[in-house]
C-alpha cells in the first residue's frame, strides 16, 4: 500500500467510510508500517478530542426562540387563511370603493396612505420608503403617509401622526421613525409617545438591520394604552406607561406589566434594567407645544395645564413649570383663559390666580375679547389682573368704573 | 414526512411543521454560519436565517429543495454579515481571528495535557472555512461523506480530502503546542 495516499484512507477509516476489504488492507498495513501507525494513533486521539469537544449544539432552545419570534407572523398568516373567503369579499368591496374614489377625486395616493401628519410645531421631514431625498413639511400642511414612510423631526419641531386605525403617535424633537403600516411603528432614534386605538393593538419596534433583532424587539401595546418610548443604543428601548392604568406589554420573548409612571428598559426583547418612576404628566409635558395647536378646551391639554399650575409655588423646581408655560408664548394664552373661564377652575382659586398671572404676562391683542369677559369675573383678583392686562394692551381705553381705584389713579396720572 | 410535505404544511398554516424543519436543518446551517462568521454571532445569525426562510417560504418553487434553498439564504446572510463588519471596520478574519489566535497563544503558555482538548477545539475556529465546515458537519451532525457531499455540492472525494486536511492542520498545531510546552 502507498503511504502517500494513506492520510486519506486513514481519515476515511476513522469516519467509518471504508469497505470491509479496504479496512482490512489498512489494518494490515498499520501492522507493518510504524510511521503510519503513529499517524493513526495521533488521528484517533485528535478524533476523540474533537468528538468530545465539539458537542452538538442544543436545537430545541433555538427552535423555541425562533418560533417565539415568528409567532405574530404565524398568527397573522393563520388568520389570513381562515378568513380568506370573507376577506375576498371585503377586498372586492374595498377595490370597488377605491376605484370609485379614484375616478371621482383623481386621488389614488389617498388609497395607499396608512397615516397622515396631523400637527407640526415647525418644519419636519418625511420621505417614502424608496425615496432618496427628504421632503420638508411646514405649517398646517396635512401630509398622507404611505406604508414604510420615514418621518423625522428637527431640533425645534414636534409632530403628531394619526394612522388609519386611529392610533396617535407624537414625535419629540430630533426623533425619527418608520411607519411600517397603520398598526406598526419602528422607532429609529429619539422619543415618541403613542396611543393605541380603542379596538386594536399598536406594534412598536426598535430599529435593527437584522430581521431577528427587529422581531424580538417588537412590542405589542394593548388597545387604548398610552406609552412613551425612547430609542437607546444597541437596539435597546425604554418604555414608560404614561396612562393611569397598568399596561400588559407583550414581546416575542417576554410579557411585562408596567405600572402607571413606571419606566422599563428592554434589551433583546426582555426587560433588563430596574424600573424607574416618574410623573406621566411631567414625562409627556414636551407635547404641550403640539397640544396648544388644538382646541383650547382640549381635555389632554387641560390635564397638562392644571398639573403645571398645581405645581407652581408647590414644587421645588416650580419655576420650570412656569417657564414651560411661558415658552408656549401667545399660543398658550387661549388654553389658560379657557381654564380660568371653566366652571371646574372655580373650586381652585389659587390655580386660577396663577393662570391669570401668566395670562397677564403672555396675552396679546388677540385675547382682548376674552379679557373683557374676565372683567366681569366674580373673583376680584381675576378682575384686577384682567384690567391690568387690558391696560397694558390698550393704554388709551377707558375701563369701566368698577375697575379697582389704584389702577384708575395710575391711569389718571 | 419529507421536507416537501412539511413545507406545504407550513404554507398551509401548520405552525408546528416549521419547528420540525428547523430541527432537521438547524445544525447544518449552524455549521455553515460558524464556518463563515467565526464568532458568537453565528448562532444568532442561524436563527435569523430561519426567520428569513420563513418569511420567504411561499416563494420556494420546489418544496423538496428546502435544505439547499435555505443554504443559499444562509450563504447570502453570511456575506451580508461580513460586509457589515467591513463597513464597521471590524474585518472578519483579522480582528476576530487575531483575537482568537492571541487567546490561543495565551493558552499555550500555561497549557497542560488536560487542556489539549480545549486547545484543539479552539483551533477549529482558525482553520479555513471550507475545512471548518466539514469538521463541524462531521462532529455536529455525524453526516456521512455522501451526505456532506450532497449538502456542500462537492464530490465525495473532496469531502474526504477536506477532512484529512483539516485534521492534519489541527495535528500540526497540537504538535507545535506540545513542543512549546
Amino acid at each position: 500500500m502507498n503511504c502517500d495516499l494513506l492520510p486519506l484512507m486513514l481519515n476515511a477509516a476513522l469516519d467509518g467510510e471504508l469497505s470491509p476489504q479496504e479496512r482490512a488492507d489498512i489494518d494490515q498495513h498499520l501492522l507493518d508500517c510504524t510511521a503510519c501507525r503513529d499517524q493513526w494513533n495521533d488521528l484517533q486521539s485528535l478524533h476523540q478530542d474533537l468528538a468530545a469537544g465539539l458537542t452538538p449544539p442544543a436545537v430545541e432552545p433555538a427552535v423555541r426562540q425562533v418560533m417565539a419570534t415568528l409567532q405574530p407572523r404565524l398568527e397573522r398568516r393563520t388568520v389570513t387563511k381562515r378568513g380568506l373567503g370573507s376577506q375576498l369579499v371585503i377586498v372586492a368591496v374595498a377595490c370597488t370603493l377605491l376605484l370609485t374614489i379614484g375616478i371621482c377625486f383623481q386621488s389614488p395616493k389617498l388609497a395607499q396612505a396608512v397615516a397622515e401628519i396631523s400637527l407640526t410645531t415647525g418644519p419636519i421631514d418625511y420621505k417614502a420608503a424608496e425615496a432618496k431625498d427628504w421632503i420638508a413639511v411646514e405649517g398646517k400642511q396635512r401630509v398622507s403617509l404611505p406604508a414604510f414612510a420615514r418621518v423625522r423631526t428637527r431640533s425645534k419641531s414636534l409632530c403628531e401622526i394619526r394612522t388609519s386605525i386611529d392610533a396617535v403617535v407624537r414625535l419629540n424633537q430630533e426623533t425619527e421613525l418608520v411607519l411600517h403600516r397603520a398598526e406598526k411603528v419602528e422607532l429609529v432614534a429619539g422619543e415618541l409617545w403613542c396611543r393605541a386605538p380603542a379596538t386594536s393593538e399598536l406594534e412598536i419596534c426598535a430599529s435593527a438591520s437584522r430581521p431577528r433583532t427587529a422581531a424580538i424587539n417588537t412590542f405589542m401595546c394593548p388597545a387604548s394604552t398610552e406609552m412613551q418610548w425612547k430609542a437607546l443604543p444597541n437596539h435597546e428601548l425604554s418604555c414608560q406607561d404614561v396612562a393611569k392604568t397598568p399596561v400588559e406589554l407583550h414581546s416575542p420573548l417576554a410579557n411585562c406589566t408596567i405600572e402607571p409612571g413606571q419606566s422599563v428598559t428592554f434589551a433583546g426583547g426582555k426587560p433588563v434594567s430596574e424600573a424607574t418612576w416618574g410623573s406621566p404628566l411631567d414625562a409627556t409635558s414636551w407635547q404641550m407645544p403640539l397640544l396648544v395647536l388644538r382646541s383650547p378646551n382640549d381635555s389632554e391639554l387641560r390635564g397638562h395645564l392644571t398639573h403645571m399650575l398645581a405645581m407652581i409655588g408647590e414644587a421645588k423646581a416650580s419655576y420650570l413649570y412656569e417657564s414651560q408655560i411661558r415658552e408656549l408664548g401667545p399660543a398658550g394664552v387661549a388654553p389658560l383663559i379657557a381654564y380660568v373661564q371653566s366652571a371646574d377652575s372655580h373650586s381652585q382659586p389659587r390655580m386660577r390666580h396663577r393662570a391669570m398671572e401668566l395670562i397677564s404676562e403672555m396675552a396679546t391683542s388677540s385675547s382682548i375679547a376674552d379679557l373683557d369677559r374676565l372683567l366681569k369675573d366674580q373673583d376680584p383678583v381675576i378682575r384686577r389682573l384682567a384690567a391690568t392686562t387690558l391696560n397694558r394692551l390698550q393704554p388709551d381705553r377707558v375701563l369701566p368704573e368698577w375697575v379697582p381705584a389704584p389702577l384708575m389713579k395710575a391711569r389718571a396720572t | 414526512m419529507t421536507d416537501g410535505e412539511l413545507v406545504r404544511r407550513v404554507v398551509a398554516g401548520d405552525t408546528a411543521a416549521y419547528g420540525e424543519l428547523m430541527r432537521r436543518w438547524f445544525r447544518r446551517i449552524l455549521a455553515l454560519c460558524q464556518s463563515r462568521v467565526c464568532s458568537n454571532d453565528a448562532e444568532d445569525l442561524t436563527q435569523d436565517v430561519f426567520v428569513r426562510g420563513y418569511a420567504h417560504l411561499p416563494s420556494l418553487a420546489n418544496a423538496d429543495m428546502f435544505g439547499p434553498w435555505l443554504r443559499g439564504i444562509a450563504l447570502n446572510m453570511c456575506v451580508d454579515w461580513c460586509r457589515d463588519r467591513v463597513r464597521h471596520r471590524q474585518v472578519f478574519g483579522t480582528e476576530n481571528q487575531q483575537a482568537e489566535l492571541a487567546s490561543a497563544a495565551g493558552q499555550i503558555d500555561g497549557i497542560l495535557a488536560a487542556d489539549e482538548r480545549a486547545f484543539v477545539v479552539g483551533q477549529v475556529a482558525t482553520i479555513p472555512e471550507d475545512l471548518r465546515e466539514v469538521i463541524l458537519l462531521r462532529y455536529y451532525e455525524n453526516l456521512t461523506y455522501d451526505e456532506m457531499a450532497q449538502w456542500l455540492g462537492v464530490a465525495r472525494a473532496t469531502v474526504n480530502e477536506r477532512l484529512a486536511k483539516a485534521r492534519a492542520l489541527l495535528r500540526i498545531r497540537l504538535a507545535k503546542l506540545r513542543s512549546d510546552v
